[in-house]
């Protein structure tokens, strides 16, 4: 009685699996058929040796277009490419798949892989001692290093100071709120900087942070953001997109205000993102390939922030009236301070 | 009309012969529609149809990777196979693998100063009892208060999955890290490598499954009166079969081969406790026990090529830079296309 019945089973379960045919035989054709079309294919891998161009891969954990910071390390690439530079880049890479990832960069020649996450940590490091010879970055801000992995700090510290100036002028309650991604030092390091710049104009000015537990979850983010508001938070910083995009729709249901995370956000609350945090990846992206040219990459930890005009900070078009000239003028006098060395931003890492 | 004309037995005329190649022909055609997506990302599809294959079987490295991939969704297939083919729906195979997880992850950082040899079996024995745990509480809600499998073993996933995150986020963060995991395991918790690979042990105990659960089905009383519950729950009981009994027993192998999965990634793969160390594997081992049409063998291709279609995915995007999302797009419609053609294939036979 079941003995027909399995048969039919592996029958079918061969001819399920014969389904996979198509792909190989679509294999063999191609490879006989399309040289011309192998070649874009095969380039990447030709390049390493008849040219010295640098060839640089960027991994991201999200989508290039995010208006935040994976758009940062994008919009970076794009340069780079201008002047020549062989640039490829993978989006979305779950932390889970980073190293397969990374393993196939460093195969095919790359000489510097930049992975885009805090949380690829792990990751990098396993696969930067398989391969001695390629130089990996990641975004730690920590000073994680080694032999062939650089940290690049993301110093948006010092640009959220300058966020509190606005935030002091704005805030209708002086209770300003922090969202982070996790609570690593860089973000932590944010939230106290923009209570120190506020404090500077309102010394009774105090500051709430959570950290959602997530880069992308917005709707979590959104809930923590409404929470803090019912403490009173009128004005938001956030760090990773999910925690940004979470405080700026809250700040649209409570009439508050938000901060753009690494990008230009206005247009996702004109009538709330009072300020944009912007991040210049280029100048960061150069010196890299300079050190790794120049055979003194290891264990770098680059800090580029206001001083070097990579984090920037600018007050959005719909806010350029409802932010005074006095506040304007002080953010471009603290600014200046910042970088001749006068003003050093405090860092808060936990 | 004819149909009355010609003994049953005979093959039909017309398209009929085509029909056992319908899985075939479904992910044919899930190529071409593919190929339209491919071309509008700019690149030439049959150039991504070989960059796919040679990415995921076209050197040691990819085959390396193919298979770490496959290991955790064929061992988790492997006993979904068990639980299906007595018609348990364990939907539940991604929480019983956090839970494994967890317990062997414990087990790896109380104990730490034990000896590799001692530790590996505590961790892997840990990894099952979580499984069995799991898929047990589901069996005894549905057994004795007549909860629904699926809703029961689906829900409790999520509750297995948010497990995993408060302990890496409480009581097992590591004080020095930064993020919500624990520390790393020590050397000795990270299951052995076979030779020089990047291959470990745990690849061989999946293959050495293959063949013990063939063996289980088909060649033991207990497969066989596990297959009668599923061919026919009500002949089953009065031929005198514990069909409440049977069920469990199908839940806890699933739910314990489920809880060896996870405990093995994590000690392989992801060395710590933390959020994100299942790249959805519970859910995928659904497909691929369905694909490998339940069959132990079947499940082991089927697993092999789902993990070759994701690692050679990832290839896509790495070297012809097609957005990721495309890739997947490629992936989910081939799945469909190869499970509508098997639908198609055994209709009517």
């Amino acid at each position: 009685m079941t003995q027909p019945f399995l048969t039919r089973r592996l029958r079918s379960a061969l001819f399920g699996c014969a389904a996979a045919v198509p792909l190989l035989l679509g294999a063999c054709a191609t490879e006989t058929a399309s040289t011309d079309a192998t070649d874009t294919g095969e380039a990447s891998t030709a390049a390493t040796t008849d040219s010295e161009a640098p060839k640089v891969a960027l991994v991201l954990s999200g989508s290039s277009n995010d208006q935040s910071w994976d758009q940062a390390a994008f919009e970076a690439g794009e340069a780079l490419k201008a002047e020549g530079v062989e640039v490829a880049m993978s989006e979305a890479v779950d932390p889970a798949d980073v190293a397969a990832v990374l393993r196939q960069y460093a195969e095919e020649g790359y000489d510097l892989i930049v992975a885009h996450s805090f949380s690829y940590q792990d990751a990098v490091f396993q696969v930067s001692e398989e391969f001695p010879d390629v130089n990996f970055a990641w975004a730690g801000g920590i000073g994680e290093t080694s032999e062939n992995v650089a940290d690049y700090d993301q110093p948006f510290y010092q640009g959220a100071y300058l966020v509190g100036l606005v935030a002091a002028e704005l805030s209708k309650t002086g209770k300003l709120g922090a969202l982070y991604g996790f609570d690593i030092p860089v973000c932590h390091a944010m939230g106290e900087a923009m209570l120190a710049g506020a404090q500077e104009v309102r010394p009774d000015a105090t500051l709430t942070s959570a950290a959602v537990g997530d880069w992308y979850d917005v709707a979590k983010a959104k809930e923590a953001a409404l929470s803090q508001a019912e403490t009173g938070v009128d004005f938001w910083i956030g760090c990773g997109q999910g925690p940004t995009l979470g405080q700026i729709e809250a700040a649209k249901d409570v009439d508050g205000f938000a901060t753009g995370y690494v990008g230009d956000m206005s247009s996702l609350g004109p009538e709330v993102v009072a300020a944009n945090l912007v991040w210049n990846m280029t100048p960061l992206f150069n010196q890299m390939l300079a050190d790794t040219a120049a055979g003194t990459f290891a264990d770098q930890f680059y800090n580029l922030g206001v001083p070097e005009g990579v984090v920037q900070v600018e007050v959005t078009s719909d806010f350029q009236d409802a932010v005074s000239a006095d506040v304007i003028k002080a953010m471009d006098e603290t600014k200046a301070k910042i970088v001749s060395g006068e003003l050093e931003v405090p860092f808060v890492p936990e | 009309m004819t149909s009355e004309l010609i003994p049953v037995s005979q093959s039909k005329p017309g398209l009929g012969w085509l029909k056992p190649w319908a899985p075939v022909i479904g992910g044919l055609l899930a190529l071409v529609l593919s190929s339209i997506l491919i071309i509008l990302s700019g690149a030439n599809p049959l150039e991504a149809y070989q960059v796919l294959v040679l990415g995921a079987f076209g050197g040691s490295r990819q085959i390396t990777e193919t298979i770490l991939k496959a290991t955790p969704l064929l061992l988790i297939a492997l006993g979904l196979t068990i639980a299906f083919r007595a018609r348990v729906w364990n939907i539940g195979a991604e929480g019983q693998y956090h839970i494994g997880a967890l317990l062997g992850s414990i087990v790896a950082l109380t104990l730490p100063n034990l000896p590799a040899l001692l530790l590996i079996p505590l961790m892997l024995l840990a990894g099952i009892v979580g499984g069995l745990l799991w898929s047990g509480l589901a069996g005894l809600l549905h057994l004795k208060r007549g909860v629904n499998l699926i809703i029961c073993t689906l829900m409790l996933n999520y509750i297995g999955i948010l497990m995993v995150q408060y302990a890496a986020r409480v009581p097992f963060r590591d004080p020095d890290g930064f993020l919500p995991e624990s520390a790393k395991f020590v050397d000795a918790a990270q299951i052995p490598r076979l030779f020089s690979s990047r291959l470990h042990l745990g690849v061989l105990v999946a293959l050495a499954l293959v063949g013990v659960v063939y063996v289980l089905l088909w060649r033991s009383p207990l497969g066989f009166r596990l297959r009668a519950v599923g061919a026919k729950i009500s002949v089953a009981h009065s031929l005198g079969i514990n069909t409440s009994q049977h069920i469990l027993t199908a839940l806890l192998l699933s739910g314990a081969l489920a809880g060896l999965a996870g405990v093995i990634e994590v000690s392989y793969t992801y060395t710590r406790l933390k959020q994100g160390i299942s790249d959805g594997y519970g859910f995928t081992a659904i497909l691929v026990a369905l694909l490998g049409q339940m069959n132990p063998v079947g499940v082991l291709v089927s697993a092999v090529l789902f993990s070759g279609l994701v690692v050679g995915a990832q290839t896509l995007n790495v070297s012809l830079q097609i957005p990721a999302a495309v890739a997947g797009v490629l992936q989910a419609l081939l799945v469909l296309g190869v499970l509508a053609g098997q639908a198609i294939s055994q209709r009517d036979n």
